[in-house]
């Protein structure tokens, strides 16, 4: 049991981790909290599905070509949401979730009765020390990791990464130092909003699709980065492994609705000990 | 100041062009005395091809969620109760009942998946002059019976999953037209016994609807005929479970032969392919009337093996077996919902709206008290999946206000054609 | 005299509301009103709190807990609404000034997901009790319809009449509290508070009283929201109480305008109205005389999917065109027209010195 624990801890918690490295992105580096993150993941999976399902398209393809439609939503949604609003909190809450509110009726009515599910990006399962996990668990897992470790790589390493942490710290001083401040934040809208249509390309190969599949993984996202803390991509991991060990655990040891009571009462425990995230500054 | 005072007139205006939207309708009086056939016959609503221009109009209501996240599961609902109606006025040339012919006429509202909203719902079906309506799952209903009652209009709920609170002696107007999830489980546990002879023990799997401890009675009441012991540790999973497999691992653990789910169809069938993923084989059944493809697109096709579910095959080689009703209705979806939304068919809603319509021929009246004295009497009725008994005396304490009606068992076998083939009918009684 | 012309409007919004009841009696009305007035307490008390600077994502659950308390009061004790609905109140309060307490430790973005998760918690939390009902809530508490019955009697008055009356009352009470609150001291310094926690506190404000003290009033009327519509639906579940309501009620606070007192009534009033649209139309269709009316209403009512597009648009619109919220389209154009006029005069300078 123990062991099996472990194992959905990590592929639990680099699930999250996947579906919430967008937000954090833009969360980050352009302070703006997105409401609209777990809808733009499901309509991210909505294309992929569509692609497959209506034009036979080989679902790998689909789901590049999803994220890159979703890369180009981004860069829209940074020219009329984050760019215009950066500063004013109530104005992107209400774009939020007047845009959450659009993507989750218009994919209620779409989907109607029908029981949408991205085919499988990995048949068969392999025995793990004993316990048997699926193929497609372990690339999720993956692949998962392989984005995360390029988004810490970006973020850490290279001359973009320092941009961003450079406009995350001091938008006009940035700009003094000659960092086109727009295109930065372009860039980091546009792979924020890629990473969550992967994330949404998963999750709608492992479980499905539904209109508000969106929901509970935005909970889940937001308590994650929140518990990191602003400003910190590092700290995703920790705090990753902490809500995927989490929801493995609880669902396992208490019956219905305290399963995922406990877990978010623990998280706010958390958020009360550590008041800016474990790895957080102030904002 | 000026700026608050004409932020204050504006805010009258408002109202006052609300209050103009509604125009003569809102100054009279409730609507609840008026005569359900009374209102604007043939305008825009009737169908072109609607035959004899003389037929009155019979309103009936249908109370589901189109909005917020029950909405997936009500959909079926909306979409197989407007091919009822859909079907009588333009099939069957309008419903006869007495000396008269009804065209019907059906009036939607939304309950966006709140019970304030639902019961907001509720009022206006009551407003618009509805006499006759099918409503949305029972646990939801609960909360709004009363305004129903108030006013004597029959409701039937289209599932029912025994909620305490909807079917009791205070809401003698309160029916359902499904077997609900007592049905449904005695269902499955005939089928278990018949086609997987193994199985000794059983456990359920279902969300968290606060029902727990009456599920299981209903479940150990059911088996109890058939020898299968049923586990009293049963798993409860979160609606919001992010991931199913701490729920296949706690399934595995409890070392039955099979699990019952009854839940939404997505997550029932990501905890067979997570049990599967686990290496077990323990038998799924789900006792639910969706559809062997629904559970197969979820559950994916290497986890499908050793599970059935009672949904109604709607496949062209079985229509034989279906009654001529639900071939209709089926194609009736198909025409105006589309192909895929036809494959998926269900009945629920459509099986509550045909009872009621059957119960009024019978009766020879319109007056839902009458048709509900009607339905109180007992005996057999036709239904869309065949023909029923009505019952329900030892399950829901109040006399004949449920029907059982057979339902079909879908088992998934991965050497049949397209992976699955359709058993048989089972007559299910609703004791 | 003048005093008079600054009360006039608020008279004549009294009376509109006094009387509307009367004007439309209908169910599907007073449903309505009675929404809307639920809706404006909890919006104008879920403004109060964020006077202090602080938005709470909680509001909902605050609503639900006075819900709870006073449901299952009546329910299971059987003491009569008129006591359940105040301890109701006071039970949503003690809550919020508990969990208030360690989380004036955080600050901005991390109070409002904190509070948002905690929100959650309390809810789910709510909805594993038994004597709560579980997952699928109680129904059958004693509503105020029938509490009300001798005096609607009296008055020869229907029973949703004489219950939205009697919410409306406690709205009005509600509303005047908050008012007072808000124009006073107290009030004032609140707003320092939100402009400046430091300068504040080096005047030798507390800022933690301060904030648990707008806490504290603000969950005390979200509470009396809370136990009023649970006992006029009489049926209380953890589904009306989700992260949806506590969205929403910030919805209606922002889209009305956060900056005046009245901002949060009007948004609640739009934007509860629009939401409900599809209902109301139908209701009204069984009374109506007009054939085109009747068919236009049911179509509504067969495509109330689409109705959330109508709230999104609002919110949409609000956000791209309002910046000061509904409540400040006067002054919106006003400025908008003063810029124009300004740019123009520029122009006529310019053109002036180039002659």
């Amino acid at each position: 049991m123990i062991l099996q624990v472990v194992i959905n801890t990590l592929v639990l918690g680099v699930m999250y981790i996947l579906a919430s490295l967008g937000f954090a992105f833009i969360f980050n580096m352009l302070g703006s909290i997105n409401l609209a993150h777990g809808a733009l993941y499901m309509v991210g999976a909505y294309v992929c599905y569509y692609l497959c399902a209506m034009f036979g398209v080989n679902n790998w393809i689909a789901m590049v070509i999803a994220a890159v439609l979703l890369a180009v939503i981004g860069l829209l949604l940074e020219r009329v949401m984050f760019r215009p609003f950066m500063a004013d909190f109530d104005r992107i809450i209400m774009i939020g979730v007047g845009l959450m509110t659009i993507c989750q009726t218009f994919c209620t009515v779409i989907t109607g009765n029908q029981a949408l599910v991205i085919p499988k990006y990995a048949e068969g399962s392999t025995t793990l020390a004993g316990v048997p996990v699926t193929n497609e668990r372990i690339l999720t897992f993956a692949i998962g990791l392989v984005l995360l470790l390029v988004a810490l790589y970006i973020v850490n390493r290279t001359a973009l990464g320092r941009q961003m942490e450079a406009v995350s710290q001091d938008r006009l001083g940035a700009a003094l130092q000659g960092i086109n401040i727009n295109r930065v934040s372009a860039i980091i809208c546009a792979i924020g909003c890629c990473l969550a249509a992967v994330a949404g390309c998963f999750m709608g190969a492992y479980q499905g699709l539904s209109a508000n599949m969106g929901d509970t993984m935005n909970l889940r996202i937001l308590m994650l980065v929140m518990l990191a803390g602003a400003g910190s991509m590092n700290g995703i991991i920790i705090t990753g492994a902490i809500m995927g060990f989490l929801d493995s655990l609880f669902p396992l040891l208490l019956q219905g609705n305290a399963g995922s009571a406990v877990p978010i009462a623990i998280v706010v425990i958390l958020l009360l000990i550590k008041p800016k995230g474990f790895f957080g500054h102030e904002m | 100041m000026k700026r608050r005072m004409l932020a204050m007139l504006l805010a009258v205006s408002m109202l006052l062009v609300l209050a103009a939207c509604g125009g003569a309708a809102g100054s009279s009086a409730p609507a609840a005395e008026a005569p359900a056939a009374e209102g604007s016959a043939a305008e825009g609503s009737a169908p072109a091809e609607a035959p004899a221009a003389g037929n009155e109009t019979l309103k009936v209501g249908l109370l589901v969620h189109q909005s917020g996240w029950f909405a997936g599961v009500d959909t079926p609902n909306y979409y197989e109760f407007n091919a009822m109606v859909d079907y009588v006025n333009e099939e069957l040339g309008g419903w006869k009942v007495g000396d008269k012919t009804y065209n019907l006429e059906a009036v939607c509202v939304d309950g966006k998946s709140d019970p304030d909203a639902l019961r907001s719902g509720a009022m206006a079906l009551v407003d618009a002059g509805v006499d006759f309506v099918v409503e949305t799952n029972d646990f939801w209903v609960a909360s709004c019976a009363d305004v129903f009652e108030e006013e004597g209009i029959m409701h039937a709920s289209a599932y029912c999953v025994m909620a305490p609170g909807y079917i009791t002696p205070e809401h003698p107007m309160a029916f359902t037209g499904s077997n609900g999830t007592g049905g449904d489980y005695a269902t499955a546990f005939a089928a278990l016994s018949k086609y997987y002879p193994d199985v000794k023990s059983v456990v359920l799997a279902n969300d968290d609807n606060g029902l727990k401890d009456e599920m299981v009675g209903l479940m150990k009441k059911y088996a109890e005929p058939y020898g299968i012991e049923v586990k009293d540790n049963i798993v409860i999973y979160p609606g919001d479970t992010t991931d199913y497999a701490p729920i296949a691992q706690k399934l595995v653990d409890t070392g039955a032969d099979a699990f019952l789910g009854n839940g939404s169809p997505d997550a029932y069938g990501a905890i067979l392919k997570a049990v599967r993923a686990l290496g077990s084989d323990m038998v799924c059944a789900c006792a639910q009337g969706k559809t062997a493809t629904t559970l197969m697109e979820y559950a994916g096709k290497d986890a499908c093996s050793n599970a059935f579910t009672l949904g109604p095959s709607t496949r062209e080689a079985d229509k034989a077996q279906n009654t001529d009703i639900m071939n209709g209705l089926i194609a009736k979806v198909a025409e105006k919902n589309g192909e895929e939304t036809a494959a998926n068919f269900d009945g629920a809603a459509a099986n509550s709206l045909y009872i009621m319509l059957q119960l009024m021929q019978k009766s020879g009246s319109v007056d839902p008290k009458v048709v509900a004295a009607e339905w109180e009497k007992g005996g057999q009725i036709e239904t869309i999946y065949g023909t029923g008994t009505i019952g329900g005396e030892q399950t829901y304490g109040v006399a004949n206000h449920a029907v059982g009606s057979p339902r079909s068992v879908s088992i998934i076998d991965p050497t049949a054609e397209d992976g699955w083939y359709f058993a048989e009918w089972i007559d299910t009684q609703i004791p | 005299m003048k005093n008079f012309k600054k009360f006039l409007p608020y008279l004549i919004l009294l009376v509109v509301c006094f009387a509307l009841p009367f004007l439309f009696t209908s169910r599907s009305w007073i449903q309505l009103f009675v929404t809307i007035v639920i809706n404006i307490i909890g919006a104008v008390s879920l403004r109060t709190i964020m006077l202090s600077g602080n938005m709470s994502f909680a509001h909902g659950a605050f609503m639900g807990v006075g819900a709870y308390t006073a449901g299952i009061l009546a329910l299971k004790v059987g003491l009569p609404i008129f006591i359940t609905i105040p301890i109701g109140a006071v039970a949503a309060t003690i809550i919020g000034l508990i969990t208030g307490w360690p989380f004036a430790r955080l600050k901005s973005i991390y109070f409002c997901m904190g509070t948002m998760f905690m929100g959650q918690a309390i809810i789910l939390l709510i909805s594993t009790l038994d004597i709560a009902g579980g997952a699928i809530g109680l129904t059958g508490l004693p509503s105020t319809g029938k509490a009300l019955e001798p005096i609607a009697d009296a008055l020869s008055l229907s029973k949703p009449q004489v219950s939205y009356l009697f919410i409306l009352l406690v709205a009005i009470f509600s509303l005047a509290v908050m008012f007072r609150f808000e124009h006073s001291r107290i009030g004032t310094t609140l707003r320092a508070l939100s402009q400046s926690e430091d300068v504040a506190a080096s005047i030798g404000v507390n800022p933690t009283f301060y904030r648990l003290l707008a806490v504290g009033v603000g969950c005390f009327f979200a509470g009396l929201a809370g136990a009023c519509s649970a006992h006029y639906s009489g049926n209380l579940s953890p589904n009306t109480y989700t992260m949806n309501l506590t969205l929403w009620l910030i919805m209606y606070m922002m889209v009305g305008g956060t900056g005046t007192f009245l901002g949060p009534v009007i948004g609640a009033i739009v934007v509860s109205t629009i939401q409900n649209i599809a209902n109301l139309l139908v209701g009204l269709s069984g009374t109506s005389s007009s054939a085109a009316f009747t068919s236009f209403a049911t179509w509504v009512g067969n495509s109330a999917a689409y109705t959330p597009f109508l709230t999104a648009l609002l919110l949409l619109l609000v956000a791209y065109l309002l910046p000061k919220g509904l409540v400040g389209i006067p002054s919106t154009i006003r400025d908008a027209r003063a810029k124009r006029q300004e740019k123009k005069e520029i122009a006529e300078m310019m053109k002036g010195g180039s002659k």
